[in-house]
């Protein structure tokens, strides 16, 4: 499908091969096959086998073909020998379309009608037309230098044409070297407003030798990868039913996808039969793959087919190469230069091409002069897009269409600097979805980050101040997708739902002096008798990472005696933020469902230290105030007196001496409040700090145990070691009376 | 607390993103946004005075780095370098373990040791930029050692302190090695040393923007639901208290474990992956299904690789490596996977799980020799392996039971603990089950089964991706994200290895 032959050209003229034999380029596109064969050689009948064997020629691998005879369509004349050898890429190059050496062997008749440099020019227009569309295309292709040896008829010589393209950013348009001594200039120039992605629909008219019925699986195999233009051709080579296919739409969905979609008509027997296919293509991350978007058949036998090969390398360095397009023989070194372009170059051509296909035969160029057109290929590229992957052609009839989608050329000074974009081309859509995403997830969690801001900074959160139906649908959301969670997972254990009233709560603490006056001697005693249990009865640990710490040691002292234990500890909890954590709650739920609890072991305070939000009220208790003190005893008194109602002894663990000054002196203050609070209830109290090493209220990293310092502090000064959970948990399991 | 994983993270890093992208056409001012924002990244995750330590420990690292081209005596100045960085990562690593031992000496001769007992936290990341700091200087020493004419490849200052800070990096890896290193490759399988990607001056671009967001979701999922689903549930819970549990529970619990930190870890790795890809940077991949080796030196090919390959090149290599023999191959082994155990953590249990690795490669390297002349198998390695699919699914099998067993002394970190884990495994048998075990256990096993063909067919997946259309993918990740944070435990899980 790379070959122009008889075909077409792109101004859809026929060509006469009687006259003129036209050499054919050989392009590898993916060696695949055969990979053990050093040279394949094969009596080629068929174009399109030719094609085939070369596709699948493995790289370094020689494919001579003897075209014996010549398609009746076929450019290929009987004697040509043709050999193309695709050679190694340089050894930085992955992944990348094989660069190739063509050995072209142009017959006397055509060497002695147009001249060499002419010869050459065509060749390469060929391959500019099909590089440049292969490259325009791509949004990070990399292609590798080639080089294109023409050889003379006689000789055979390697004389030829060597052109290179610098990637150098200074040097693109001063470094094209052609061995004829032709002279190319390269002008930095103009840049192409960004153009829409979407490629206007065409009809296509096909010849094609399907089975009638299977117009529709036809067109799906038209499906596949880069199978279009092979079916095409082939279609046109072996006429035999009609088949009317259209583009219904075809649509670059993604920069490295092309959809397309096509509905075909096949006419058969004096019966249509319709199809419908969808192609999607696309490229996988490493290895390049062709994209055929565009097919168009000018008219039967004339099929321009335009194909794409897209490579992502999206590492590779951007450039843009402007080129004068004004005159053919820059044309062909817009291709030759992109074609050329050094490896790890992006070629992001902002430029229209004038899309000159090879045309040997005068009469075609007289009558396309007299058409007063060339027919035009325009690629399109954005600066700050990742280059667009869709090549239009416009149809070449009527003459008023050609004109209506010729774009005029942007050739102001000013587009030059369009290219310096703030951003690069690939950042657009990760950055919107970076922020598109964490809008709507603030949105959708707004509620978790709430409660994280309030735990972190103890500060209401800006967020939660925003009354807006809108933005509360979000939480409403969640609260559905938690629901649904809860609903599959039935976990019970972390409850959240919503304090109690607390003012009432308040009043009931202080309403229950009348403990305080009980009896030293009884109450001690009533304490012991509460924490006493037998095996079939279970203790309950609350607490935040401290009682995480502990408790599984006093579970395993228990475990000894056959005592089972519910332990709900939980990192970061306290009393002060019920909307994180609501220990009340989950307290009475465990409680009131488990009747086998008997002892309740609360260790809270460390996560407390901050002001405190109120329910009902938008200003928050200041920590270290009457009031506060107030709401926090109410909250222990919430749990104290449910644990007194349901006869469950309770030993409540207060905080230990902090190494920072500041936390230890807030610890000191929780301390007195809760102990005041305490001593209004039968509890059993456990004051941490003697036990845990402190001195006179002094933080202390080490116990002494038997002489030996231990030391039972981590190193936040917060935490314990295994061994000071240890000493902690024998401490608090020695208040428990286990009867058999 | 500022990690990877929190919003004020994730917030910062935006605007981060939107600057550093903005400069995209000067690297070396993209190299001093990055710079500054990993010290201040690092202020916030550990502390400012991590910061300083890290600013001072680069300059001695240059300083030394400088006088290893200007000096005769090169050995001299490198083993100032590593001097100091191990001066440096002793001091705060072992800092708990030195002090007991100071501090009682000193209480011994009667002096007063009160002055020693202020804790110092340990700075985040210090293994690793340690690691990354040896290897830097080890290049330039040998670079002038094999040519003494060329000049050797050195960081300018600015790019050296990127390149120690590089905060993606620096709280747990993987360690990003100055040069192109055999073994260490990014996740397209090409080499990724930093010193290229560092003081290129060619743009940058987004590296596989889809990709690197994919696969910071799955270290979302790995980490934050899987890993953590798994600790709160089945682990630590009987890790806590071992003998309080049936003994099938106790060994779902030690599997649970070990795949817990794999998940835990292989999702860290690849967060920072897909992190630095977004920041146009290859880093190498940690990660290579360990839990499919077929046998223990295997293992170490796929777990941690760039731990095992820095080992492999900065400890073993220098012992003499294979190069003096048998057994002098097999203590240097040993001695290597000592180290390696030592460097997870000071105590006693890390050292023995150390060992244990080592004695278990030589165990399979005794094996290879005894297959070599008993089958006269050309080199005897990998031999089970080679027998078919029965023989790799056994090796399998021995390997990963292995593993897991001696992560039990990972986990525990007192020989008695280890102890209780083992006795819990062997001795509860009556009683009653808490959870499940066939539950996890079938879970398991069956993820096991069907892993190797997830992996053998992700690439052909990925290629399907490929016709989705982009908004599409976008949007699905998205959707992930929503539902790994529903799914997820409520906090923000600390990271194992981050301690080590």
């Amino acid at each position: 499908m790379q070959h122009t032959d008889k075909d077409t050209d792109n101004t859809g003229n026929d060509i006469d091969h009687q006259e003129q034999s036209q050499a054919v380029i050989l392009r590898p596109i993916r060696p695949t096959a055969d990979e053990g064969d050093d040279c394949i050689i094969l009596n080629a009948d068929v174009h399109d086998e030719i094609e085939v064997v070369i596709e699948d020629a493995v790289m370094g691998q020689s494919v001579i073909i003897e075209a014996t005879s010549v398609v009746e369509k076929s450019a290929v004349q009987a004697s040509d020998i043709e050999e193309a050898v695709v050679v190694e890429p340089t050894p930085v190059v992955e992944a990348v379309e094989v660069a190739e050496v063509v050995e072209i062997a142009v017959p006397d008749e055509v060497a002695n009608i147009t001249p060499i440099e002419e010869v050459i020019e065509t060749v390469e227009a060929v391959e500019v037309v099909q590089t440049v569309q292969t490259v325009e295309v791509a949004e990070a292709q990399v292609v590798e230098a080639v080089e294109v040896q023409v050889v003379e008829p006689e000789e055979l010589s390697e004389e030829a044409f060597v052109k290179r393209v610098s990637t150098d950013e200074k040097a693109i348009s001063d470094e094209i070297d052609v061995a004829q001594g032709v002279e190319h200039e390269v002008i930095q120039e103009e840049v192409i407003p960004p153009q829409p992605q979407r490629i206007e629909p065409e009809v296509i008219e096909v010849s094609h030798d399907i089975d009638h019925h299977d117009g529709v699986s036809e067109a799906v195999i038209v499906t596949e990868r880069a199978e279009i233009a092979e079916v095409v051709t082939e279609a046109v080579d072996k006429t035999a039913e009609v088949v009317q296919s259209e583009v219904v739409q075809s649509e670059l969905v993604q920069s490295d996808a092309v959809e397309v979609e096509t509905q075909t008509q096949v006419v058969q027997n004096d019966e249509t039969y319709s199809g419908h296919a969808v192609v999607m293509s696309a490229i996988d991350i490493k290895e390049p793959s062709r994209t055929v978007v565009n097919v168009e058949v000018v008219e039967e036998a004339h099929v321009n087919v335009i194909d794409i090969e897209v490579d992502d390398d999206p590492v590779a360095d951007v450039k843009a190469i402007d080129i004068d397009v004004s005159d053919e023989d820059s044309q062909a070194q817009i291709v030759e230069a992109v074609t050329e372009a050094d490896k790890g170059q992006v070629i992001d051509v902002n430029v229209g091409v004038i899309n000159i296909d090879i045309d040997l035969d005068d009469e075609v160029n007289d009558k396309q002069a007299q058409d007063g057109e060339a027919r035009m290929t325009y690629l399109h590229t954005h600066q700050s897009e990742p280059a667009i992957e869709a090549v239009v052609s416009a149809p070449p009839y009527p003459a008023e269409t050609v004109t209506a989608t010729t774009p005029t050329l942007d050739v102001s000074e000013d587009s030059i600097h369009k290219k310096m974009t703030l951003f690069p081309t690939s950042f657009a859509k990760p950055m919107l979805f970076l922020a598109g995403s964490s809008v709507l997830g603030i949105w959708v969690m707004q509620q978790s980050i709430n409660a994280y801001f309030l735990q972190t900074y103890h500060k209401p959160s800006p967020l939660a101040n925003i009354d807006n139906g809108v933005w509360k649908a979000g939480a409403k959301i969640h609260d559905g997708l938690v629901g649904i969670k809860n609903g599959t997972e039935d976990t019970s254990t972390q409850a959240s739902a919503p304090t109690e009233p607390v003012q009432d709560q308040a009043e009931d603490a202080i309403t229950l002096p009348v403990e305080v006056q009980a009896p030293q001697q009884s109450k001690e005693e009533m304490i012991k008798a509460s924490l006493t249990l037998n095996s079939t009865q279970k203790v309950f640990f609350a607490g935040d990472s401290l009682m995480q710490g502990v408790a599984p040691h006093i579970q395993k002292h228990l475990q000894q005696f056959g005592v089972q234990s519910v332990n709900l500890s939980k990192q970061s909890t306290g009393l002060a933020y019920p909307k994180f954590f609501d220990w009340p709650t989950t307290i009475k739920d465990t409680i009131t469902k488990d009747k086998d609890i008997k002892v309740l072991v609360v260790m809270l305070g460390p996560n407390d230290p901050w002001d405190m939000p109120v329910k009902g009220s938008a200003q928050y208790l200041k920590f270290q105030s009457p009031e506060w003190d107030k709401e926090y005893q109410s909250r222990m008194a919430d749990i104290l007196n449910f644990a007194k109602e349901q006869e469950v002894g309770v030993i409540w663990v207060t905080p230990p001496n902090m190494k920072k000054t500041k936390l230890d002196t807030q610890m000191m203050y929780i301390n007195d409040v809760m102990m005041a609070e305490l001593a209004r209830h039968n509890v059993q109290i456990v004051d941490a700090r003697p036990v845990l090493g402190s001195i006179n209220n002094q933080y202390n990293d080490y116990v002494e145990q038997d002489g030996k310092k231990v030391k039972v502090r981590s190193g936040d000064g917060i935490h314990f070691t295994p061994n000071g959970q240890r000493v902690l948990a024998q401490h608090i399991q020695s208040y428990l009376t286990i009867n058999p | 607390m500022f990690s990877f994983l929190s919003v004020e993270f994730a917030l910062l890093f935006m605007v981060f993103f939107v600057i550093y992208w903005a400069f995209y056409q000067k690297t070396n001012i993209q190299n001093l946004i990055l710079l500054i924002t990993s010290y201040v990244m690092l202020s916030l995750m550990a502390s400012f005075l991590a910061s300083l330590i890290l600013l001072a420990f680069s300059g001695l690292i240059a300083f030394s780095a400088l006088k290893m081209q200007q000096d005769n005596n090169k050995k001299k100045w490198l083993w100032f370098g590593i001097g100091v960085t191990l001066a440096n990562l002793s001091l705060f690593k072992y800092y708990d373990f030195f002090r007991t031992v100071v501090s009682t000496s000193m209480e011994v001769v009667g002096l007063d040791s009160s002055g020693l007992m202020a804790n110092i936290l340990f700075p985040l990341g210090i293994s690793y930029y340690s690691f990354q700091a040896i290897s830097y200087l080890v290049g330039i020493y040998q670079s002038q050692k094999n040519n003494p004419n060329t000049p050797p490849i050195t960081f300018k200052p600015i790019e050296l302190l990127t390149y120690l800070s590089f905060f993606p990096t620096i709280t747990s890896g993987p360690i990003a090695r100055v040069h192109d290193t055999k073994g260490l490759y990014d996740i397209e399988g090409k080499p990724c040393g930093m010193y290229a990607q560092i003081t290129t001056t060619k743009p940058r671009q987004i590296i596989m923007p889809k990709l690197a967001f994919a696969l910071i979701l799955l270290a979302l999922a790995k980490k934050w639901w899987l890993a953590t689903y798994l600790a709160d549930n089945w682990v630590n819970p009987v890790f806590s208290n071992p003998t309080g549990f049936h003994g099938l529970e106790v060994l779902t619990a030690i599997y649970g474990y070990t795949l817990q930190l794999f998940l835990d870890f292989s999702g860290y790795s690849e967060m920072v992956v897909g992190i630095a890809m977004l920041l146009g940077f290859r880093l190498p991949m940690n990660f290579n299904a360990p839990l499919l080796a077929h046998n223990i030196r295997d293992f170490w090919d796929r777990w941690h690789i760039s731990l095992s390959t820095w080992i492999r090149d900065y400890i073993y290599i220098p012992l003499g490596g294979n190069r003096l023999g048998f057994w002098r191959t097999q203590l240097n082994l040993l001695i290597a996977m000592t180290l390696s155990g030592i460097w997870h953590g000071s105590t006693l249990n890390f050292l023995f799980w150390g060992l244990l690795h080592g004695l278990a490669i030589f165990l399979l390297n005794f094996g290879d020799v005894f297959c070599q002349k008993r089958f006269a198998h050309e080199t005897g390695r990998n031999y089970l392996a080679q027998k078919g699919l029965a023989g790799k699914v056994l090796g399998t099998i021995v390997t990963v039971n292995f593993v897991a067993l001696a992560f039990v002394l990972f986990r525990a970190t007192t020989f008695e603990e280890t102890m209780l884990i083992f006795k819990g495994l062997f001795a509860n048998n009556n009683l009653a089950w808490q959870n499940n075990p066939f539950w996890l256990l079938g879970l398991l096993l069956v993820s096991w089964i069907l892993y190797p063909f997830v992996r053998k067919y992700t690439p052909k997946g990925a290629t399907l991706l490929h016709k989705i259309p982009e908004p599409a993918i976008y949007v699905a990740l998205f959707i992930g994200f929503i539902i790994v944070t529903i799914l997820a435990p409520a906090g923000i899980p600390s990271f194992i290895y981050a301690n080590f």
